[in-house]
């Protein structure tokens, strides 16, 4: 108390209230105190608690009880009755004479309680034991008429549990169960009384007046300023409260929200293509030729309804001659006779590039530079690594001056502002593209590179019949493996799983960290 | 993708010069290949389909060696001429038409040797032959060869004879349904009543083409001489086939000598194959510069071309290529300036920021989907994102709706799919089920695109955007909802009101339709309990659903 007056010693209304009671009558018990004020013995002695450790009040043991209560087995000895008590009934039922195999035969004792009623019958002299060459036997010796003192100790706490004092003279017997292992708890409880010190009688009165207490501060405390008067309840911040969450958009759209806004920044238009697409626009407009193995069936979803679909006639025949031989475009072509019925099969697109060869074919724009991040599918069987619809970050670039150098220029950056820094290419293939490359970036947190994209020049066969005179820088890259490695998921299903404990553990902030 | 395993070891053997695991991987990413894995001393690489002269480690020493500067440009492959015949009877016409043949000599082939030739074998039935369907390859040991050769089409119960892993005579109807290989590849033959046949001049049968040689003529270790004979549906692509292995063999030291292909009746004509002639190529030094980005001179790029294998000179401004005979990629000048670049080094081209300006500009779509994002959070719902990609029985019968799905797939692989979505509030029925376990409520929203029918457009059908919420909880309700679709309404300017109606997934009594000027945009109210039990969810849920076009907003 060194250091403040008494006066300005911060007290609890409720540890007011318990030291003016104390100070009042005389040391009492904490639970007549919790009685007397109405509060619960757990706040009472917390209260006490505090006055003891400011001095105020000293706490005092005055008695110690222990309550009995029945364990897991005695449980079970309530509901069934003792061991020892049901093997000399079944000794009776027996002729009171039988060897351990009929006991055990005889089941009404399971085979760990068997051992444990032996030796409490014997003990209580209820039966003896006779040891033959081939085998033990037991004799009855007296089957006890009444209950014995530890039966009713069982019957008594079968009803609820008890103290110890108050059990009298079955004490004893409560003392020989509480022996044996599982069949009674006794937990001691202490009951202390509180009493006044020195210093408390010594306290200005104004100390202990008691205010009003506010719990929740209202709009009507406010306006009659009545909370002056009173005094607000002290919370414990350490509580626990119930969890709330923000609504979160989905990781994927916060993905495609960055990687747009760098299209965005970098100069692009953002354009959007069909999902159900012509085979045409999807392969034959891109070179593909008609027998490509990704054209094939386990490969590309084909619908049956609706099945064809219209591809442009004029176009289609220009691009059917590149096709056949060349259609003078300086190339050679497939060399093989193009079907207008196959490039009319409706599929749903495999790749983006459907949609910007689609808005090259029409737009006379130039410069031109789109980008388009959508979905694609793929006829697979669905794993851990490969989904049958994901996205892709598709664009192009159309320009006199365009070149290899700057398409790579173009994907660096956009990896660079995605916060991946290291990046390198290969030589590719891609039936558009030629030169063609892959960018593998390189990722710190797995020590590996990995794969992320394509990307190439259009060849003359698919921008000469769409019109096309300037070089076409185009690429196409993975939302959702770029994805696995941002968000640190292993499994590409999780992505599309939108399991709440996965969508409330995403951290966006980790992502812009790393952006830098 | 085809894949190889390379051992380092006989890479170095190949090019003569001792390789680490990673010079292999080096080497393999700078011309193109995939590097997937490098265990101890194997570098296990895939290759694009585009290059099936990739295909063994003997042609990508070739490559390797032009980019160390071992060896520069291509060596001249000629086949000598020969007396051997094969007559191809008009009888294959319709089983299968076409053949090329050619003989190696002076060969000593390794059991490493024939190993690499039986990989590169396989990977051209796959890459040219689409599966032996249109290419089809067999290797035989020319010293058990008695020219000339007959190539015709046989009953198949005709002719017998030992097929390679198997100790009986089989007839071609035996192979089919009885040997391993047979049953294979009896899918190319279905229909055809006639096998494809080579005989020699003794009768012995030497293939059966797609589908096995005869064990008589098998190749083996210390083979010195090879006859190769080439099937298929295009000539073309047999063509290439037969000069990949050809002049694999030519590197391995063989001499190449050319068959004389007659064909009888109908079609009588006579070639000679293989045609191990380059083709010439004009390339200009100024458009590939550009398109690469680097100025090149001719010197220059005639110098990465011989890198890569190819014989080139500069001559009047221009630079003259030729591309030898296993080279089945090169279609126009363009593919020689990828050459180029490859040549010159991926990894020696700097990256370079054009400086193509453009205006950035978002989708109206996309700006709008960001503003009801944005009210769908603030409202406290949580937001997911589901497939396209659906299944007719969850979208139909799971709702209790008696129609079908109307944009339906072919040919799924999985079962999980046969149908495009219409609705995205089964998606998020579904949702709900799978987060049985986690804490409620629970208040889900999804804007995407859905699947209409529209005979107007060439694709016939149109994506249009749907916007969907619901809420689960002990308390869900459809004054719940309605309150969010009221607030919804208002902050997009929809004047829209709702008109009661009846719906099979939700509770009757308890519904409406979100009616504007006269048309149905939406539908809202509590979902019933045989659809939730269905998706098993056992919660009460509230929900509702927009179509965005059809409400005005996009």
């Amino acid at each position: 108390m060194s250091g403040r007056g008494l006066s300005e010693l911060s007290l609890h209304p409720l540890e007011k209230r318990v030291l003016s009671l104390v100070l009042s009558e005389g040391p009492l018990g904490y639970d007549e105190i919790a009685a007397r004020l109405s509060v619960n013995v757990g706040a009472i002695a917390k209260s006490a608690e505090w006055l003891v450790s400011k001095g105020l009040a000293e706490a005092s043991t005055a008695s110690v009880s222990h309550v009995v209560s029945l364990g897991e087995e005695g449980l079970e000895y309530a509901q069934n009755g003792l061991p020892e008590r049901r093997l000399v009934e079944a000794l009776k039922s027996l002729g009171g004479r039988a060897s351990l195999s009929k006991l055990e035969e005889a089941g009404v004792l399971k085979s760990g309680e068997l051992n444990i009623a032996i030796v409490w019958a014997k003990r209580n002299g209820w039966i003896s034991v006779q040891r033959t060459n081939s085998e033990v036997v037991f004799m009855l010796e007296k089957v006890p008429s009444s209950k014995t003192d530890e039966e009713l100790v069982l019957e008594i706490l079968k009803r609820g549990s008890t103290t110890m004092e108050d059990l009298g003279p079955l004490k004893q017997a409560c003392e020989r169960l509480s022996r044996r292992p599982g069949v009674v708890r006794i937990n001691e409880i202490v009951r202390y009384t509180l009493s006044p010190t020195k210093l408390a009688l010594s306290l200005p009165q104004e100390v202990l007046e008691v205010r009003e207490e506010i719990t929740q501060l209202t709009p009507e405390l406010l306006s009659s300023g009545t909370w002056r008067q009173k005094e607000f309840a002290r919370y414990d911040i350490q509580a626990p409260v119930k969890p709330v969450f923000t609504a979160r958009p989905h990781p994927l759209t916060y993905l495609i929200d960055v990687i747009r806004s760098i299209f965005i920044e970098l100069g692009f238009k953002e354009i959007q293509g069909p999902l159900v697409e012509l085979a045409f626009w999807n392969f034959d407009a891109l070179f593909q030729p008609q027998d490509h193995p990704a054209r094939e069936m386990h490969d590309t979803f084909y619908l049956s309804e609706p099945s064809r679909g219209e591809p442009p006639s004029e176009l289609a025949a220009k691009v059917g001659r590149v096709h056949r031989d060349g259609g003078g475009t300086g190339s050679r072509g497939w060399g093989y006779e193009w079907s207008l019925d196959e490039a009319s099969r409706l599929i749903l697109r495999t790749h983006t590039t459907a949609s910007t060869i689609r808005h090259l074919a029409q737009s006379s724009e130039r410069p031109l530079k789109v980008f388009t991040i959508d979905r694609v599918y793929r006829n697979e069987r669905v794993d851990w690594r490969r989904l049958a619809e994901f996205h892709q970050v598709e664009g192009i670039l159309v320009d006199k001056r365009a070149n290899l150098r700057q398409l790579m220029g173009v994907i660096k950056e956009f990896y660079s502002r995605m916060g991946l820094k290291k990046i390198r290419f290969r030589p590719s293939y891609f039936p558009y593209t030629e030169p063609s490359a892959e960018v593998e970036v390189y990722i710190e947190s797995r020590g590996s590179w990995i794969e992320l994209g394509g990307m190439g020049i259009f060849r003359p066969e698919v921008t000469a019949p769409a019109g096309v005179k300037e070089p076409v820088l185009a690429w196409g890259l993975g939302l959702e493996r770029l994805a696995l490695l941002l968000l640190n998921v292993n499994d590409a299903r999780t992505l599309y799983l939108n399991d709440l404990s996965w969508l409330y553990g995403f951290h966006a902030i980790r992502l812009e960290k790393m952006r830098g | 993708m085809p894949a190889l395993s390379l051992s380092v070891e006989r890479v170095s053997r190949l090019i003569g010069r001792d390789l680490t695991p990673k010079d292999v991987a080096e080497l393999s990413a700078a011309l193109g290949l995939s590097v997937e894995e490098v265990v101890e001393n194997e570098v296990r690489v895939e290759y694009n389909p585009n290059r099936p002269d990739f295909g063994s480690h003997v042609s990508l020493a070739r490559y390797f060696k032009g980019l160390l500067g071992l060896e520069l440009g291509s060596k001249r492959y000629t086949a000598l001429s020969s007396d051997i015949r094969v007559q191809v009877e008009e009888s294959v016409e319709k089983v299968r038409p076409y053949i090329v043949c050619a003989v190696v000599r002076s060969l000593n082939l390794s059991e490493e040797d024939i190993a690499d030739l039986i990989t590169l074998q396989e990977d051209l039935h796959w890459v040219l032959g689409r599966d032996r369907r249109k290419v089809a390859i067999g290797l035989h040991d020319n010293t058990k060869v008695r020219p000339p050769l007959t190539y015709k089409a046989v009953g198949l119960t005709e002719i017998s004879f030992i097929p390679l892993g198997a100790y009986r005579e089989m007839t071609p109807l035996q192979i089919l349904s009885e040997h391993p290989t047979g049953r294979k590849y009896s899918w190319i033959l279905e229909g055809k009543e006639a096998a494809p046949i080579i005989l020699d001049s003794r009768g012995n049968v030497l293939s059966f083409p797609p589908i096995i040689n005869g064990s008589l003529t098998e190749l083996r270790p210390q083979a010195n001489e090879v006859f190769i004979d080439v099937t298929g549906t295009d000539q073309k692509a047999i063509n290439q086939a037969l000069n990949i292995i050809v002049t694999t063999l030519v590197d391995l030291g063989g001499k190449a000598y050319k068959t004389l292909i007659s064909y009888q009746g109908r079609r009588r004509r006579r070639v000679y194959t293989p045609d191990l002639s380059p083709s010439r190529w004009v390339l200009d030094p100024k458009w590939a510069s550009s398109l690469i980005g680097v100025e090149l001179t001719s010197r220059e790029i005639v110098k990465a071309l011989r890198r890569m294998r190819l014989n080139a000179k500069a001559r009047g401004g221009k630079v003259l290529a030729e591309v030898p005979p296993y080279r089945v990629d090169i279609l126009h000048p363009v593919d020689l300036v990828e050459e180029v670049a490859i040549g010159l080094g991926y990894q020696s081209l700097e990256p370079l920021l054009p400086e193509t300006t453009g205006e950035g500009l978002l989708l109206q779509s996309t700006r709008i989907s960001s503003l009801i994002r944005v009210v769908m959070l603030g409202l406290g719902f949580t937001e997911v994102v589901n497939t396209t990609l659906s299944n007719s029985q969850r979208d139909f019968a799971w709702m209790r709706l008696k129609t079908e799905p109307r944009v339906k797939i072919l040919n799924p692989i999985s079962a999980l799919y046969d149908s495009l979505r219409e609705l995205l509030s089964p998606g998020l029925l579904s949702n709900l089920a799978l987060n049985s376990k986690n804490p409620y409520p629970q208040r889900l929203f999804e804007l995407g695109d859905v699947l209409v029918r529209d005979d107007s457009l060439p694709e016939r059908t149109r994506r249009e955007m749907h916007l969907a919420f619901v809420t689960c909880h002990s308390g869900a309700s459809f004054s719940e909802v309605k309150a969010v679709l009221e607030e919804i309404l208002l902050h997009l300017d929809i004047s829209a009101g709702l008109e009661a109606r009846e719906y099979p997934f939700y509770i009757p009594g308890r519904s409406a339709a979100v009616m504007k000027e006269g048309v149905e945009v939406g539908f809202i109210g509590e979902i019933h309990p045989e659809v939730l039990e269905n998706f098993g969810v056992y919660m009460p849920v509230a929900g509702c659903e927009l179509n965005l076009r059809l409400a005005g907003v996009l």
